[in-house]
This record gives structure tokens, C-alpha cells and sequence, in this order.
């Protein structure tokens, strides 16, 4: 079983280690492709840069050879203009498929999907096993009792699964984190932390369903057959009703009302003109009203416009986010029986794999596009349209310096991720271990 | 009634006695049925999303050419997105993981090629990491594992019993009782997801647009192939163990290597296959291509006028006249450089759509998933075909808006619009079906040569 | 009649069962006696064709048996399981419709009267069966296939006093009708009352045949004793 396991993380690591390795190839490609691209536009006018926008690269997860997650399924880049007018570009969904994880092959998979399947081969027999030979009635016959029994087992199980299943696949993933990402070891210590919590559920409940059903070749296929729906009904499942029962606005609806707020916040002239007026004598208090502003108003006008289009539009991608939220949650909480589609979700958000690790990158470009916009707004409001001159130098002033990257997956996020998941799979395996007890109390001192 | 049919009668009804039995088939009722109403939600949610961004677009399109200041037709088409929708066909509802990865709908500028609207896979993260429980996930992955629980020990059983051996004494070769076990095996599974699948079917009734009494049937064709096939696989398993557990185990392992890891590869082999090209040169090109809509083009503008000379701004009546056929000229050419720059990636994903459709027959549970997609409209080639036809509609908005232009007056019926009609292929329905029934006849004799021939020695009972 | 010549059996340089030949004539019950390892089980499977022999010939009713070439008889094995969620009526039903054949419900009830099955018990579910109930039905089929032989392994196993009693009288019965039956056995009691012949298996040789008519269990032990101790 070691061997066949050991075989199977070398496979799915070793495919996911060259997908993650063509994907950061391509993401360091892309972000210096984009900071040159920044540094030799042409310097023809300031919001050029702000409306034919820039590319910048969505950086790989932090753990994305081991799991993947979401990765495939999101943009690989975004450009980045005044409109935001298609925020993720280069995803590959028009690929997904019907298997599970996304079609995805890497030691995520294996961990979630692969070796459940082998905690049950292992573990079915622990009580059944002894009932069958005979040997539990003569413990029971020699005074055994439940406390020593349920720890004995519970131990070897422990330890049959952690040298035969988890050791062979966590040694893979040491490996693959030593040669493609020696700065991730506490994630990757986290992350099998994880993946160990997802087998210890199966095993507790394989334990259980061991004491329960006595035969061993009933308990074998009882705990397959559960296995297999476990990972292939109970996730999707889970998925499906959190999607029926949430529903984010629609992607057209959001850019509809997005231009519509744009060209009503540019179209009302007069009010603007009215706030950047205001705005100016605030800042300028020395001027009186009258004669030439101490700045264009052109330039107040579009800054404010712009503020209040990009206040509109935070507050809704706030609203589309706090529906993927609920949906996570949702899918999270439905897949309660699952520890295979629990240890998957809480993966994916240590592998910083998941959709808020996405978001993370996508709010920091945001961040600073928004930053990029007002230091426009501002050298405009500063220099005015006959400072277009000034604007080559101020550009290559710009362009010298780096481009942001984006900040490695926080610890926050990674445990807001996977907190639901694995308070979950701890729950399964209290569940499982409690079951395991309750039945070996009644077998060892009633009359079973 | 025949010997054979009292056979299968006997069969029957001995399965469905059992409590292993009926609860497979009342699971395979309820999981098709819930899978079948979830899926006729889900569609509906995507067919509403839809059309509430055509009709968003749609509404602001109007506002702007009735506005203070009111657009042109051509200024329209230029700078606001026209939408359409793609249309979902009520089988959609049984392949709703698809409907996931597909746009529910195309925004549409003359300048740029149709953008599909960020599909909800994109921004819903259970249904890329977790999947969608609809009615092809379950005939493809549960269907097979459902039936191998009530069919594992058909003769693996008997033979650890020694039954096989009394129940053979007498009959002339093992056919008889082989297909009566598969055929028992099948109804019993039928009789959970026949009921199922009616559910399923009615709940499509729900969405817009009729469901085609040959669909539902090729459906029910398909189901019933494919259980059969599934059936009489299990069977042979069986024949060919000596015990239940080890045919229970073998039929897993079959499961998991069929069901999970050789649809896993294909999909991983058309990837490898027709990598993503380099979007540097994409992005380059189209970057390039901006500066038309952004600068004087009047060499550009020229060309594009040599190859529509009827919108040549010099042939103009006025000076509005002249601007927005300058205007629509440009456009036209930023439109064709950016199609130019989108060519290899267009191609290498149509490719690897054709490519994962062929290598999808190398998997028996994809023959389903890929027969119920391809009568859902929604295969892998779906989303090509709905770009495409945005693009078509961008040709006919072209002319539209050019009316006008070349004084031929406004197009009767308003602003285009376009909800794409569903595109049914019934071949792969039947192919699968054929394919199907030729894996039963071929399990089904190798498990009857197996009992004629090999020995039934009964094995120790580990029942 | 059951005819068995020079039948070897061997599983790589062990020889399961050595040159065995014996007969069973009609209306004869022949018990092959012998401890765990004898033999017994190889035999009674290459009798009934569940294995292939490394040599001699094994004949059911005059019909050589061989691969692909089962004999006609009627097998009960020690676990009689037959199928829990039939009654037995419907079990008779599915033997014959796998052998090609219908019989009429009164036949089929008839036979498993004779077979000392009571009416009452008819329309129960096997599964709630006792194995001598389940040792009837199986009996029954002999009647029901037309079957000339019957081969029994451990038949009074697990059984009570009674029900080896009725098994008894049933076994009688199949003899009077003119039934082969061959049945191994580890059990001396019950080989000195039911059988007309012994065969003792030591080691996958015959190392004696003896006639147990009027033989007692205290003398069936001795010659046991004396040929396999």
C-alpha cells in the first residue's frame, strides 16, 4: 500500500509541479512584459495610460504545485484601466471539466479524492477484523476494557494511516515545496495539517463504521461505497444547492449600471462644476471666486467623477463578493458529511489557492490603479492642460518605478479560509471517534 | 412466459426484495429527481441572468440614443454594449456543471470582438472547485457506482456458495443466467432512475421553450444504454471473482480508474495537447491596435474605405455624415486587427475543444455526459459556437447602424437584438447509446465464456 | 450412478488427491470419510466439475465430466444458502429457468412436500430458513432437474438432532427412488447411519472402502482409527 501510494503522490505531484511551473514561468514572463510595456508608452497625454489600461500578472498560489484550487478556473492576467472594463482576462474555463477538482492533477487531489480510499482499506478491518478471528471475545473474556480498548485503537489506526497513507504523500510534498518554493514551509506544514485532519476524519469514521458493522467484508464495502459518495455526491452536491440558493448580480447588469453611473456622474456638469468649485476654494481658501482658478476645473470635475464612480463600483463588488462569501459558506456548511470536499476547501485557502486569495490580488491591482488614477487627477490638477510637456518627463519618472506586487497570502486570510472547514473536520472526527466508543462501551460491557 | 423471462422475473424481483435493493434504487430516485430539480433551478438562474443583462444593456442603449444629448446608431454601436444572450435549451437543465463554464451572455462593440461575460465559474467558487451535482454528473459517476452496489456479488456469490455450480448443472451454457443477472441488475436500477429522470425531464418544463419528445427519449435512451452497460460490466467483474468483496473492490478500482482518473487524463492530455499561447503577442497586437481608435487614422481609414467604398466619408451628405462613416471605418479596422491578434488563441482553444470531444470516447462514462451536453447545447465547442454567432450578430448590428448612413433608412424592427437559439447535435446521444449496448453484449459474453469455461470452484463464504 | 477412475489432483508438488477411484450405484449412499486435508472438498469439486483434474475420469450418470462438461447432479453444500429473499417455490422456479425449463407451481410444491418441506413453509422467505429446511429445498431439486445424482458436503454440519434425523429420512427416501449419493463427511455417527459404503480418506488416497451396512458407530470408528490414525 505504501508503494501504491507513493507511486500515485509522485504522479498527481509531479503533475501539478509542472503545470505550477509553466504557470509561475508564464506569470514572470507577463509581469516583466507588462512593466515594459508601463515604461515605453507613448507620453501623448495622461489618460492614456488610465484608458488603454496595463497588464499586470496574477502571481501563481503560494502553494499552487500542491493544490491548485481555483487557479485554472480564474484569469491569469488583468488589464488595468480607468473602467476596469474586464477585470480578469485568461482564464480557462471554457475547459473546465466534469471531473472533479476541476479537472486538476495534483497531490490536492490525491490527498482529498485518492487517499480516503486508502484509509478505508486500512482501517475497515481494525474491530471487524478482530470480531471475525475471535480474538475480541476472548479480550473481552480477559477483562478488556472500553477506555484502553478505544485508545488502542484509535492509535494504531492513527498510526497505520500516518506511516502507510500520509507519511509517502507528505514526504512528495516536502520534496516538491524544497525544490519550487523553500520559503513556504509553515504554509506547507499548515497545509498538511489540513490534509492530515481530512484523513483522521475518514479514519475515525472508518473506526466507527468498523465496530459497527462487525464484518469485514461488509464494513470493506459499506466504507468504499461511502467513500465514493462521499467525494462524489456529497461536494457537488453541496456546491449545487449553495448555487441555487445564492444569486449574484449579473455580470452585464453590474457594467451596465456601471456606464450608466459614469456617464451621469461626467453628464452632471453643472453640479460637478458646483462641487470642484467648492472643492477648490476649500483648498485654495485665498481665492475670492472670481478671475482664473488656482486649478482647472476640468480636472476637479473628473476627479470627483471619478471618485464617485469608483465609491459606486467598490460598493459593488463589495455586494458580488459578499455573495461568493455566502456561497462559500453555504457550500462549506452543506458539505458537512464530506471530509473529502471540507479538506479541499480548507486546502485550497492555505494553498492560497482559493477565491479570496484571487480577490487579495485583484483589490491590491485595484488599490493601486485607484492610487495610479489620483496621482493622475493630481498632476493634472497641478500642472492643467498646458502642462503637457512636463507630462514625458513625469512619465519616465513613473515608469522607473516598480510596479507593485501583489502581498503573499496573509496568515489571516489563509486561517479566515480554512477556520469554517476545519472546525468541520474536527467536528467529523469527534463524531466518528464518539461513535467508535459508544459502540466498543456497549459491545465490551453489555451483551453484544 | 418463457423460461428466460421467468428467469428474469425471479431475478428481479429477488434484487428489489432485498434491502440493498430497494435502497439503491429509492437513492438513485431521490439523488436523480433532487439532481434533476436543482439543475432546472440552476439553468433558470443562468437563462434569467442572461437576459437581465441583455435587457440591461438593451435599456441603456435606448437611454443613450434618447437622451439630452442623443447618440447615433453608429455612435451607439461603437461605444455601448449591445448584449446577447446565449440561449439555453431545456436539457441544459441535466448538464447545469456545464452551464457553469459557459457565458450566459456576449457584450457586443463594433470596435472589438465579442466579450463573453464572465461565466459564473469564474466568479463562483464551489461550482470550479467542488463540481455540480446534475442529472450527467450522476449517470456518469453515480449511475456506475450504484450499480455496481447492486450488482457486485450477482455471481460472485453464488460462486463463494457453490451455487453456481448447482445452478449451472443443468443448463446448457451459462448465457441464460448471465443475462438474466445483468438484465435484473438494470431494471433494478431503472426502476430508481426511470421515475428519476421523469422528474428530471418534467422539471425542464419550467424553463422557456419546449422540451422535443425525440430529446426526452434519446435521454432515456442513453440512461437505460448506459445502465445496462454499466449492468452487465459489474456482471463480469463478478463472474470473473471468486468472492464479493474481491468483486466489489475490483468494480471500485474499475470505477475510480474509468470514472475519475482516465476522464482526469484526457482532460489533462487535450491541455498538454494545445497548450495556451503566449498572450504576450495578443496583448502586443492589441495594444498596437488601440492607438487606431486613439489617433488621427486617416491611412487606416483610407485602406478600410478601398474595401467599403460605399462608406467612404468622402462620399458623405454632410459633415455629421462624414464623421461617423470615418468613425464606423476606423472601427472597423481596430475590429480587424484585433481579431488578427486573437487568431491563435481562438484557434488553439476551438482545437483543444475538438480534440477533448474525440478523446471523451475513450471513457465509457464520458459517452453520457458528452451525448446529454451535446443535445444541452452545452459541449465543449458550446462556447466557440456562441462566439461565433456574437460575432454574426456584430455583422448584422454592423449593417444595421450603417443604414443610415447609406441613406436606406433605419432597419425595420429597432435595435437588433439576439438570444442565440440552442444548438442540438443528437448524434453523440446515439452513438453513445450504440456504444453502450455493444460494452453490454461484449461484457455479457466474456462473463458467460468465463462461467462455461472457467471453474466455479466456491470459494470460502465471506459473507 | 457416479463413476470415479484413477482421479488425480495435484497443486504444484503436493498431491491433493492420489488415484482415486470408487463407484456409487443407484439407490446407493457412498460417504467419503476423512479428517481436515483428506481431500474431501477437491474431490466432490472435481466430481461436480468446479475443477480440472490432472487425471482420471469422473462419470455422473454415464456422462464423462470434464471442462466445459458438468454432470447432471444435484449439489448441497455445507453452507446451504440458496437465495435469502426467494420462497422456495420461487427458488425451485429459478433452477428450472436457468436450466431452461418451466415447471407448474403444483410440481414444484409436490416436490418440496415429498422433500419433507411442509406446506406452510411454501411462501416463507428462504432467508428465515433453518439449514435443514434449506437441505430440503436444495433436495427438492433433485426432483425438480430430474436429477439421477446428488452430492452432499458436510451435510449434517451445524445440524440438530432432529433435523440430521429428518435429513436421514430424506437421504433414504432419494435412495429408494433409485438416487445416487455421494456425501463427505467428517462425522463417524452419521457415516455409520446413513451410508452403505465408506471410503476412507487419508491424504488424498482411498485407503479403504468398507461396507457399512449393520456396522455401528463404535466399529466405523475403530476401522478409521485403524487405516488413518
Amino acid at each position: 500500500m505504501t508503494a501504491a501510494v507513493t507511486a500515485l503522490a509522485l504522479a498527481f505531484g509531479l503533475a501539478g509541479a509542472g503545470a505550477y511551473q509553466a504557470r509561475h514561468e508564464e506569470h514572470e514572463e507577463l509581469r516583466t512584459y507588462g512593466d515594459e510595456r508601463f515604461s515605453v508608452q507613448s507620453a501623448d497625454h495622461p489618460h492614456a495610460i488610465a484608458h488603454r489600461g496595463y497588464v499586470v500578472s496574477r502571481p501563481p498560489p503560494v502553494l499552487g504545485f500542491l493544490d491548485a484550487g481555483l487557479d485554472g478556473a480564474l484569469g491569469r492576467w488583468l488589464t488595468l484601466d480607468a473602467h476596469r472594463t474586464r477585470p480578469l482576462e485568461g482564464a480557462r474555463v471554457g475547459d473546465l471539466t466534469r471531473a472533479p477538482g476541476a479537472g486538476r492533477l495534483d497531490l490536492g487531489l490525491l490527498f482529498t479524492l485518492v487517499l480516503p480510499g486508502f484509509v478505508v482499506l486500512l482501517v475497515h478491518d481494525a474491530v471487524a477484523g478482530e470480531r471475525r478471528r475471535g480474538t475480541f471475545a476472548m479480550l473481552r473474556a480477559a477483562g478488556l476494557q472500553p477506555g484502553p480498548w478505544v485508545a488502542a485503537k484509535l492509535a494504531g489506526a492513527a498510526a497505520r494511516v500516518g506511516l502507510a497513507v500520509f507519511l509517502p504523500a507528505a514526504l512528495v510534498a516536502a520534496a516538491l515545496t524544497a525544490a519550487l518554493a523553500s520559503d513556504a514551509w509553515p504554509r506547507l506544514v499548515a497545509w498538511l495539517g489540513v490534509q492530515a485532519l481530512g484523513l483522521a476524519a475518514w479514519a475515525a469514521l472508518t473506526l466507527a463504521l468498523s465496530a459497527w458493522v462487525r464484518d469485514p467484508p461488509r464494513a470493506l464495502g459499506m466504507g468504499l461505497m461511502g467513500w465514493g459518495l462521499l467525494t462524489v455526491v456529497i461536494p457537488p452536491l453541496a456546491s449545487t444547492a449553495a448555487r441555487a440558493a445564492t444569486r449574484p448580480p449579473p455580470p452585464g447588469v453590474l457594467s451596465a449600471r456601471l456606464a450608466t453611473w459614469a456617464e451621469s456622474a461626467h453628464a452632471q456638469t453643472e453640479d460637478l462644476r458646483a462641487r470642484a468649485i467648492r472643492d477648490v476654494r476649500r483648498r485654495h481658501p485665498e481665492w475670492d471666486g472670481n478671475g482664473d482658478s488656482p486649478e482647472v476645473l476640468d480636472a476637479v470635475m473628473l476627479r470627483l467623477a471619478d471618485r464617485e464612480v469608483a465609491e459606486r463600483m467598490a460598493a459593488l463588488l463589495d455586494q458580488l463578493a459578499a455573495e461568493q462569501d455566502r456561497e462559500a459558506t453555504l457550500a462549506a456548511a452543506l458539505s458537512f458529511a464530506s471530509p473529502g470536499g471540507l479538506a479541499q476547501l480548507a486546502g485550497s485557502a492555505v494553498a492560497a489557492s482559493d477565491l479570496a486569495q484571487a480577490r487579495l490580488a485583484e483589490a491590491h491591482y485595484e488599490g493601486y490603479r485607484r492610487e495610479l488614477m489620483a496621482w493622475i487627477n493630481r498632476w493634472w490638477a497641478e500642472n492643467g492642460q498646458g502642462g503637457f510637456d512636463a507630462w514625458s518627463d513625469t512619465l519616465k519618472d513613473l515608469s522607473s518605478a516598480p510596479r507593485p506586487t501583489p502581498p503573499r497570502s496573509p496568515a489571516r486570510l489563509a486561517w479566515a479560509g480554512c477556520r469554517l472547514p476545519c472546525l468541520l473536520l474536527l467536528v467529523l472526527c469527534a463524531v466518528g471517534g464518539a461513535a467508535f466508543a459508544l459502540e466498543s462501551r456497549r459491545s465490551l460491557r453489555g451483551a453484544a | 412466459m418463457s423460461a428466460w423471462g421467468q428467469l428474469l422475473r425471479l431475478e428481479t424481483r429477488r434484487l428489489l426484495r432485498s434491502p440493498r435493493g430497494r435502497a439503491v434504487s429509492a437513492a438513485l430516485f431521490v439523488a436523480t429527481a433532487a439532481a434533476g430539480l436543482l439543475g432546472a433551478r440552476l439553468a433558470a438562474a443562468h437563462v434569467a441572468a442572461g437576459q437581465a443583462d441583455l435587457e440591461a444593456a438593451r435599456a441603456r442603449v435606448e437611454a443613450r440614443m434618447r437622451g439630452d444629448a442623443p447618440l447615433s446608431p453608429v455612435e451607439t454601436a461603437l461605444w455601448e454594449d449591445t448584449v446577447v444572450a446565449r440561449g439555453v435549451a431545456p436539457l441544459a437543465a441535466l448538464t447545469a456543471q456545464d452551464l457553469a463554464a459557459l457565458p450566459d451572455a456576449a457584450a457586443v462593440r463594433l470596435t472589438h470582438p465579442p466579450t463573453a461575460l464572465a461565466a459564473r465559474a469564474e466568479r463562483s467558487p464551489a461550482a470550479a472547485l467542488l463540481g455540480t451535482f446534475d442529472v450527467a454528473w450522476l449517470l456518469s459517476l453515480v449511475l456506475p457506482l450504484a450499480v455496481l452496489g447492486l450488482g457486485y456479488d450477482a455471481l460472485a456469490r453464488d460462486r463463494a456458495r457453490g451455487n453456481l455450480a448447482a445452478l449451472l448443472a443443468f443448463a446448457p451454457s451459462a448465457w441464460g443466467l448471465v443475462t438474466a443477472r445483468v438484465g435484473a441488475v438494470t431494471v433494478a436500477a431503472l426502476v430508481g432512475l426511470g421515475p428519476g429522470l421523469a422528474v428530471a425531464l418534467a422539471a425542464t418544463g419550467a424553463l422557456d421553450g419546449p422540451l422535443a419528445a425525440t430529446d426526452a427519449l434519446l435521454v432515456l435512451l442513453l440512461a437505460a444504454a448506459a445502465a445496462l452497460a454499466f449492468s452487465a460490466a459489474t456482471v463480469a467483474v463478478s463472474a470473473f471473482s471468486a468472492r464479493p468483496g474481491t468483486a466489489l473492490v475490483a468494480g471500485l478500482v474499475g470505477w475510480a480508474v474509468v470514472a475519475l482518473a482516465l476522464p482526469l487524463g484526457l482532460a489533462a492530455f487535450a491541455q498538454a495537447a494545445y497548450p495556451d499561447p503566449d498572450p504576450r503577442p495578443e496583448l502586443d497586437a492589441t495594444q498596437a491596435a488601440q492607438s487606431i481608435l486613439t489617433k488621427d487614422a486617416d491611412r487606416l481609414v483610407a485602406e478600410e474605405a478601398r474595401r467599403r467604398p460605399e462608406l467612404d466619408p468622402e462620399r458623405a451628405a454632410d459633415g455629421v455624415q462624414s464623421v461617423l462613416r470615418f468613425e464606423r471605418l476606423r472601427a472597423a479596422a481596430h475590429l480587424r486587427r484585433v481579431q488578427g491578434a486573437g487568431f491563435e488563441r481562438r484557434r488553439t482553444q476551438a482545437r483543444r475543444a475538438e480534440l477533448y470531444r474525440l478523446v471523451a470516447y475513450l471513457s465509457p462514462t464520458t459517452w453520457l455526459s458528452h451525448g446529454l451536453a451535446a443535445l444541452a447545447d452545452t459541449d465543449p465547442e458550446a462556447r466557440q459556437r456562441f462566439m461565433a454567432q456574437a460575432e454574426a450578430f456584430q455583422s448584422q448590428l454592423a449593417l444595421h447602424v450603417e443604414a443610415p448612413l447609406l441613406d436606406r433608412g433605419a432597419a425595420p424592427g429597432g435595435w437588433p437584438r439576439l438570444t442565440t437559439p440552442p444548438d442540438a447535435d443528437r448524434t453523440p446521444a446515439l452513438l453513445g447509446a450504440a456504444l453502450y449496448a455493444a460494452l453490454a453484449g461484449l461484457a455479457t459474453a466474456l462473463a458467460a465464456r468465463r462461467l462455461d469455461r472457467g471453474a466455479l470452484t466456491p470459494a470460502e463464504e465471506d459473507a | 450412478m457416479i463413476e470415479v477412475r484413477g482421479l488425480t489432483k495435484r497443486y504444484g508438488a503436493r498431491t491433493a488427491v492420489d488415484a482415486l477411484s470408487f463407484t456409487v450405484g443407484p439407490g446407493e449412499l457412498y460417504a467419503l470419510l476423512g479428517g481436515n486435508g483428506a481431500g474431501k472438498t477437491t474431490t466432490l469439486n472435481l466430481i461436480l466439475g468446479l475443477l480440472a483434474a490432472d487425471g482420471g475420469e469422473v462419470r455422473v450418470d454415464g456422462v464423462a465430466v470434464g471442462p466445459g462438461a458438468r454432470p447432471c447432479a444435484v449439489y448441497v453444500p455445507e453452507v446451504v444458502a440458496l437465495y435469502p429473499d426467494l420462497d422456495p417455490l420461487e427458488t425451485l422456479a429459478l433452477f428450472a429457468s436457468v436450466a431452461g425449463r418451466t415447471v407448474s407451481e403444483a410440481d414444484r410444491a409436490g416436490a418440496l412436500t415429498r422433500a419433507g418441506l411442509a406446506a406452510e413453509h411454501h411462501h416463507r422467505r428462504v432467508g428465515t430458513f433453518s439449514k435443514g429446511m434449506r437441505q430440503k429445498v436444495a433436495l427438492a431439486l433433485a426432483e425438480v432437474q430430474g436429477a439421477r445424482s446428488v452430492v452432499l458436503d458436510e451435510p449434517t454440519s451445524g445440524l440438530d438432532p432432529l433435523a440430521s434425523a429428518q435429513l436421514a429420512e430424506r437421504l433414504a427416501a432419494a435412495k429408494a427412488g433409485g438416487a445416487a449419493i455421494l456425501m463427505s463427511t467428517h462425522d463417524v455417527l452419521h457415516a455409520a447411519n446413513l451410508a452403505d459404503r465408506v471410503g476412507i480418506l487419508q491424504a488424498g488416497r482411498l485407503v479403504a472402502e468398507l461396507d457399512a451396512t449393520g456396522m455401528d458407530a463404535a466399529a466405523l470408528l475403530a476401522a478409521y482409527q485403524a487405516h488413518a490414525g
